[in-house]
């Protein structure tokens, strides 16, 4: 494609791609700066494009460079959050004697807890937690990208602790 | 809010969530988990990609702040310069390699045809062959030889220090 070619390209899908990006993250600079980079990656990976719609490939695209900027502030985020909430120190994984009876009874709140997740969070923590799966045996069966289903497990995890701290 | 349904796919409830109008506040947190959550959703999954394509409605598309492709085609020219400028580089420091290799003589071929015990001696044609070779070899050398003094004399008569002051 020559430079005029993919200056048509851009003038014909920019709202398109601008709307996508603005609709994810909300604010119309940074919109306006990840439908640039939208655009440049799109340049570099045109020639082993291969289909003849080109709206759901800028879509995703454009979807990926959102979920990056909303992760990274989503990490800074949550990271802050809890330094600032001085985090208590982990639970110690050695039982005590009076806690083995409780065993039971935590262990049917934590399957309750994971039942009670909502997506895309509910079918990770059921395969990982009660199913046992690997990352891997999971991404192949629902048919995500492996990242995605650590990140998913990630969260998932924080969700569930926040539930039993609440319950116990 | 549901935005996923049970086979874990986007439902229509997160289109409506993301066509809504602009609000007058940045996203909270809660909004903004669930804004990242779609946006991972849609980076993966062709299905629901193209739903959400057919959701966005020519009219109902947004004007960006300001025309996108003078930008990008900017950045694309800078990155063609700083291609070029990494290839120019990369050229010259073989080139210095070259000839740091030339000076220390690992270049030098010697073309002496050696000697071997001949089943053909006495054969005239043979024999002229033979004396083709061996002046061949000789012109050989002394041009190799003649060519590397000459661009050793030419390279040490070059002042690097011309022009300096100390």
């Amino acid at each position: 494609m020559t430079e005029h070619e993919f200056e048509q390209f851009m003038k014909q899908y920019e709202k398109l791609v601008f709307t996508v990006c603005y609709q994810l993250v909300r604010d119309y600079h940074e919109a306006q700066n990840l439908t640039q980079e939208t655009f440049l990656s799109a340049y570099q990976h045109l020639d082993g494009y291969k289909g003849d719609n080109y709206k759901p490939w800028l879509i995703r695209i454009a979807s990926n460079k959102a979920k990056d900027y909303l992760k990274s502030a989503y990490v800074r985020r949550v990271q802050y959050t809890l330094e600032e909430e001085n985090a208590p120190e982990p639970v110690s994984l050695a039982p005590l004697p009076a806690a083995l009876t409780e065993a039971k009874e935590g262990e049917q709140l934590a399957r309750e807890a994971i039942e009670q997740l909502g997506e895309p969070y509910h079918q990770v923590c059921t395969l990982y937690f009660l199913g046992e799966r690997s990352v891997e045996e999971i991404a192949k069966e629902l048919d995500r990208p492996k990242k995605t289903v650590q990140t998913q497990l990630y969260r998932g995890k924080i969700l569930l602790q926040q539930r039993l701290r609440e319950e116990l | 809010m549901g935005y996923f349904n049970q086979d874990g796919h986007l439902t229509d409830q997160a289109f409506e969530m993301l066509a809504q109008p602009p609000a007058k506040e940045l996203p909270g947190p809660q909004q903004e988990l669930e804004l990242l959550e779609v946006s991972e959703h849609l980076a993966y999954c062709d299905s629901c990609v193209e739903r959400y394509t057919s959701f966005l409605e020519p009219q109902d598309l947004m004007e960006p702040l300001e025309a996108v492709s003078p930008a990008v085609l900017q950045e694309l020219r800078r990155k063609n310069v700083r291609v070029l400028f990494r290839q120019i580089g990369s050229m010259a420091v073989a080139a210095c390699l070259a000839l740091t290799f030339w000076f220390a003589g690992a270049f030098s071929v010697d073309f002496t045809v050696v000697e071997r015990p001949d089943p053909m001696q006495g054969n005239r044609l043979v024999q002229i062959l033979q004396q083709g070779s061996q002046e061949f070899a000789g012109a050989a050398n002394r041009f190799a030889s003649q060519f590397s003094s000459g661009l050793q004399s030419f390279v040490g008569s070059i002042d690097l220090f011309e022009g300096v002051s100390f």
